[in-house]
């Protein structure tokens, strides 16, 4: 029953080949084709079906009326986009570090890059609670240097919600982002400040532009992921800060209402893939644009 | 001008007792030269012979642990590469991916403040006198290494630095674009009147292009000179070695009433009283006799003198211009022969025993 190209070539096999000649290489990814398609291809198939209950819009029609969901969903928009710009920009010259340090540097700042990632979401957004809570470890520090009578209010405010997410971000962005810079040839860096570029000149000129697919990759990243952020909103955030994902979980958890809560993830979905095309689109015609001025 | 800058030879660029420690290693050692304005100077040397490092140092990548470097007489010590006022011509070009090729070139101009218009019209005339002017609107990656190249030197020379660096020049180059690229690059250097550093581990290289040559050597200088000099006289075996085709022949010196003898188990090199190579021995010092293959005679065997051996041809080749014989000395030490004189050679075969003759004049003779 073999059914690779080399076995028409047998004499001893004298049957008809086999008709539908399937790709070896098929077979190694059909388990995981298999999965995907069962439990999330079929299963998100399901959801859609659910938000649209008789071929109905009702939901929808529910969603894009009431304020109280759009705002959700712009705030998710909003707090995302931030999100997004922090972590990118704290990752950069982390994964700088990282892809350029040296050795030593290489390891310290992997290792503690990754601790975190081992331990669960839960236990890290609990522990920005311990350090931001009114007695927590930050109020307190500053009380005992003076610096502040009474506590500031972290926790609780988007202020709070974003410190977790970026954290909790930061490995996703740093990775992609030390890629790229780990391939940037730093001669072209030393053939810049031959050609009289102080380094920030060179940075500007050089290094940033071919930097650039590692920032977009992070960010892209980072923006998905925090667009779909649930526990971390939930623990360090007000009711007021909520995120899409919350009002969701509470439309399924809560009201018992499937058929909104589906249709609210199918907006989410829908959105995020939006988002995707705008970004990618937007490359594109950054690239095209890159060549055409240069026709000198 | 370029006859004006020669005779006047200034000094573009002075090493002064210029060392590198890599902890206990030395990877250059007392490190001490002058290059003049318009010169065109080779550093040629094995891997790891200091070269690149001499290289990098001059361009301010690294910093000497002891010496000084001297550009227009101005001290150098902790200046940083982009206010040397340098061109380099990297090893693999190291051409920004990202921009045209006319940026490319602009780019040291960019850095200097040139506004665009100047940029572009100095960048075009500069891709003019490569010979890539129908490529300015091309990036690096849609161009052939030999056409990159030109464009990495076209970036060193457009902001007319006080000196060129170019670092392997020919090392990612094919076989054939080699020849043709000494060339231009030696034209087009000389065109502009640019004082050139080269370095390159590729002697033909460094005869073809070059006025002077640096040979170096495990972290030191070993001698500085123009070619001819290094191939006529050359101060050590190695350098002897490094520069053309060399035997080398170890023996003793004899001082007799007519001069010094030079020895060994079956030649031998007389040189009379006044030649003032020989004044420096005393008897039974060590010496090693220099012989360029293509110096050495075939005679018939059997005729001792003086200024001759002999030996058993073990090879015979025929090259159409020339025969090469390797002979075998008495000693097993073995040495080559080039030779034209076909009805000299064309008798002999492989096994015969052979003599050799040369003249003292073509031999240089290196203390040991």
């Amino acid at each position: 029953m073999n059914v690779s190209a080399q076995d028409g070539a047998v004499p001893v096999s004298a049957r008809a080949p086999w008709p539908f000649r399937v790709p070896t290489a098929f077979w190694l990814i059909a388990p995981a084709v298999l999965f995907l398609a069962l439990f999330f291809v079929f299963p998100l198939l399901r959801l859609v079906a659910i938000s649209l209950p008789g071929g109905s819009v009702e939901y929808y029609e529910q969603i894009f009326t009431t304020p109280v969901f759009l705002r959700v969903i712009g705030e998710t928009f909003r707090v995302s986009l931030i999100v997004t710009a922090v972590t990118v920009a704290v990752a950069y010259p982390y994964a700088y570090a990282m892809a350029h340090g040296g050795r030593t540097v290489l390891l310290l700042l992997t290792v503690a890059l990754l601790i975190p990632f081992w331990v669960s979401l839960l236990l890290r957004s609990f522990s920005w609670i311990v350090l931001l809570q009114n007695s927590g470890l930050i109020n307190d520090v500053l009380i005992a240097m003076g610096l502040i009578e009474k506590p500031i209010r972290l926790i609780r405010t988007p202020f709070g919600v974003m410190i977790g997410m970026v954290h909790i971000l930061l490995p996703y962005a740093v990775l992609p982002l030390y890629t790229v810079m780990k391939k940037i040839d730093l001669r072209l860096v030393e053939a810049s400040s031959i050609c009289g570029a102080s380094w920030l000149k060179g940075f500007i000129r050089i290094y940033f532009p071919l930097s650039l697919p590692g920032v977009a990759a992070s960010a892209i990243l980072a923006f998905t992921l925090a667009l779909g952020f649930y526990i971390t909103p939930a623990l360090l955030g007000s009711p007021r800060d909520m995120m899409i994902a919350q009002m969701i979980a509470g439309q399924f958890n809560e009201q018992l209402n499937f058929g909104l809560g589906a249709a609210l993830a199918v907006v989410l979905m829908v959105l995020t893939a939006i988002a995707f095309g705008l970004f990618g689109a937007a490359r594109a015609v950054l690239q095209s644009r890159g060549r055409s001025k240069d026709g000198v | 001008m370029n006859a004006a800058l020669q005779n006047n030879a200034t000094t573009a660029m002075k090493l002064e007792g210029v060392s590198k420690l890599y902890g206990p290693v030395k990877a250059l050692d007392n490190v001490s030269f002058e290059l003049r304005k318009g010169e065109f100077l080779t550093m040629l040397g094995p891997s790891g012979s200091g070269k690149t490092t001499s290289l990098r140092a001059i361009a301010g990548f690294i910093q000497p642990s002891a010496g000084r470097l001297l550009i227009d007489g101005r001290d150098m010590t902790g200046v940083p590469p982009q206010k040397r006022n340098i061109g380099m011509m990297f090893q693999d070009y190291a051409l920004f991916p990202h921009m045209t090729v006319l940026e490319n070139i602009g780019y040291p101009l960019e850095t200097r403040g040139i506004k665009r218009a100047e940029r572009e019209k100095r960048s075009m005339q500069m891709l003019e006198i490569v010979g890539l002017a129908h490529c300015a609107a091309r990036y690096p990656k849609e161009m052939s290494g030999g056409q990159q190249q030109r464009v990495a030197l076209a970036r060193a020379l457009v902001f007319k630095p006080d000196i060129v660096l170019l670092d392997e020049p020919m090392a990612a180059l094919d076989k054939k674009l080699r020849g043709q690229m000494q060339i231009e690059i030696m034209h087009i250097t000389r065109q502009v009147g640019a004082t050139v550093v080269s370095v390159t581990h590729d002697q033909e290289e460094a005869l073809v292009m070059s006025d002077r040559i640096a040979i170096f050597k495990d972290g030191r200088l070993e001698q500085i000179g123009s070619p001819h000099e290094l191939y006529q006289q050359p101060r050590s075996e190695f350098v002897a070695d490094f520069i053309g085709e060399a035997n080398l022949l170890h023996g003793k010196a004899r001082i007799t009433p007519d001069g010094v003898v030079v020895e060994g188990d079956g030649w031998n090199v007389s040189l009379p009283k006044e030649d003032p190579r020989g004044q420096a021995f005393t008897s039974t010092d060590n010496a090693c006799v220099v012989l360029r293959p293509e110096r050495i005679r075939a005679v018939a065997a059997g005729s001792p003198g003086v200024n001759a051996g002999e030996g058993v041809i073990e090879d015979k080749i025929y090259l159409g211009v020339e025969y090469r014989l390797v002979v075998r000395m008495n000693d097993g030490s073995k040495i080559n022969v080039r030779s034209r004189d076909v009805t000299a050679i064309s008798g002999m075969t492989a096994g015969d025993r052979i003599g050799m003759a040369w003249a003292p004049d073509d031999i240089v003779i290196i203390g040991a």
